[in-house]
């Protein structure tokens, strides 16, 4: 068990140091820009020019696939690095500050928002402010709040309880350095675990979303956006709907082996 | 007993009246004159006026809410700002589409979920387990609607086994339902194989091991009824999220469901089907998930006799 979660845990973060590396070396890998349009070269399939073809407008395909590595990415690790903040916040002041109306408010609006599917949440939130990038992490990353706020107060919750919280608390410590010094680290664990499975899962809910037209207007190269031209070229040009989606899925992954590596190489083995 | 049946449903009507606050509260945000959106861009100022007295747009939130809410109970969802009909009738056509989906993939998530789960379980070491898991790992990191292209383009333009859109007979579930189901079946296979391992190494099923049981016995009679209890909680949970993820692969296959009619209506800026349709796509989610919690509760003896 172990073995295979180091395993997992190693090739989960190779894929997404590749991923890192590709997005920050986009120019250098590749041949052609991700806008640069050429009509006469229009849907042309791969080939030596043009390794994974040319979409409708001529674009290189495997440009806008290598520079869409900037785009999905990062939309969903901000998403995640907000919620993450947001979620562990309000979760850790809802489990230490128990009995109030505080605890009352924040536990109603978690279940509330958990009530909903994530999806159609975030799209009524982007029918609110509109579409691009900023919008989408943000709606995103407000999604995925309750999650981390409720594992979160579920963990702060034991913690109180522990014997060197109580004698902190006899000591006279401030609330404030009580959670962040004492109960904050022994929770970042799984914290960072659900952090890890979460990203995989806003990288979909941002191309699901983009695909839907809510994400960066086009000519953005963004995975979701490219699949969703490729629908009118599918009998013609087939190719243009693999090449993203692959990157999609191969990215995702590559987070959640980072997850479940980290859960399995931990697990103490069976007797 | 009665008690807690009596609070479940209290928070049950709590968490549905928040939706339908959410909601309301989220469609007064956007941005625009709702009068003028409603009316048409090529309306003249008299219609626009009359539009905004229709609305009750000059009255309070809080009196709007009251209306809306009113009326909604009856099944009057307002009117298109598109088709200016009543959307009532075709907001429930749309949900009944979208609900069969769901069901057919629900269907397919228990099949396969459960035999790929058992199958890991029985024999954790094989080839076929590692294969299985490989498996259940890519369908929770496909994008659905990715999927669907994929499925379409192989087995519909290229072998024409299924058809590619719209909704139309048997065959035409199969593609949608599978797109949405891999990657419940891939959540259900990994909790069966869990909760079914960590339920092969209890003691009682030790204690059928040592009364010389036959195998498939202490398997599926023992061990499988309790290894079932979280993935049954699971499942009912896979339901109602499929009927919500089913957006996307509702826009790519054509189908008509109520998800796709509110990705269309928010491209339009038609908000009266945006708030119809996530009011009840959102209530039918909370009114499954309290379901699950009730048969959850049934099931497992332990809760009950607490």
């Amino acid at each position: 068990m172990r073995k295979t979660g180091r395993l997992k845990l190693l090739l989960g973060g190779g894929v997404l140091v590749l991923y890192a590396l590709v997005a920050c070396l986009a120019p250098l890998v590749t041949a052609h820009g991700p806008y640069a349009q050429d009509l006469r070269q229009a849907l042309r399939g791969p080939g030596k020019d043009h390794w994974l073809g040319t979409d409708e407008l001529g674009r290189d395909v495997f440009s806008r696939v290598i520079y869409g590595a900037r785009i999905s990415p990062a939309i969903a690790v901000a998403a995640v690095a907000f919620a993450l903040v947001a979620g562990t916040a309000i979760g850790c002041i809802s489990g230490y500050f128990q009995g109030g109306l505080l605890e009352w408010v924040i536990n109603g609006f978690i279940d509330l928002m958990l009530s909903f599917p994530p999806i159609l949440l975030a799209i009524a939130m982007m029918a609110v402010v509109g579409a691009g990038a900023v919008n989408l992490a943000l709606a995103i990353g407000l999604v995925s709040v309750p999650a981390f706020g409720r594992l979160a107060r579920g963990m702060t919750l034991v913690m109180v309880e522990k014997e060197f919280v109580e004698a902190a608390r006899a000591v006279g410590q401030r609330p404030y350095k009580i959670l962040v010094r004492h109960i904050l680290p022994n929770i970042a664990a799984p914290l960072i675990v659900e952090a890890s499975l979460r990203t995989g899962a806003s990288v979909l809910m941002a191309a699901g979303l983009s695909f839907l037209g809510v994400g960066p207007p086009p000519p953005a190269p963004e995975w979701g956006s490219m699949l969703s031209s490729s629908r009118a070229y599918l009998a013609v040009a087939p190719y243009l709907s693999l090449a993203p989606g692959l990157a999609i899925t191969l990215l995702v992954i590559g987070f959640n082996w980072v997850g479940e590596g980290v859960v399995e190489s931990r697990r103490v083995p069976l007797s | 007993m009665l008690g807690a049946v009596v609070r479940r449903l209290a928070r049950l009507l709590a968490t549905l009246i928040g939706l339908t606050v959410i909601v309301f509260l989220l469609m007064n945000l956007v941005p625009g004159d709702p009068a003028r959106l409603a009316a048409g861009m090529a309306a003249s100022q008299e219609m626009v006026d009359k539009m905004r007295e229709e609305l009750r747009l000059d009255q309070p939130l809080a009196v709007r809410y009251m209306h809306f809410l009113a009326n909604a109970v009856r099944g009057d969802l307002g009117r298109s700002w598109v088709s200016h009909q009543p959307i009532g009738r075709e907001v429930f056509n749309r949900w009944a589409a979208t609900l069969q989906l769901a069901l057919f993939s629900t269907v397919l998530v228990c099949v396969f979920g459960l035999a790929m789960g058992v199958a890991c379980a029985i024999r954790p070491g094989g080839w076929l387990a590692g294969g299985l898991r490989m498996l259940s790992t890519i369908g929770v990191s496909v994008a659905s609607f990715w999927l669907g292209l994929v499925l379409i383009l192989t087995l519909s333009v290229r072998l024409g086994w299924f058809p590619s859109i719209g909704k139309a007979g048997l065959s035409s579930f199969v593609l949608p339902a599978l797109s949405v189901a891999l990657y419940g079946v891939g959540v259900t296979a990994r909790q069966t194989e869990t909760a079914l391992a960590e339920a092969l190494l209890s003691n009682y099923i030790r204690t059928a091991w040592a009364k010389g049981l036959p195998q498939r016995a202490v398997i599926f009679k023992h061990a499988l009824k309790n290894a079932l209890i979280p993935v049954v909680t699971v499942l009912g949970l896979q339901f109602g999220y499929l009927m919500g993820s089913s957006v996307v692969v509702e826009v790519v296959f054509a189908w008509p469901g109520l998800g796709r009619w509110i990705a269309e209506a928010i491209a339009y800026r038609d908000l009266p089907v945006v708030q119809g349709g996530l009011i009840v796509l959102g209530a039918t989610f909370v009114v499954l998930n309290f379901i699950v919690d009730l048969c959850y509760t049934w099931l497992d003896p332990r809760i009950r006799l607490h």
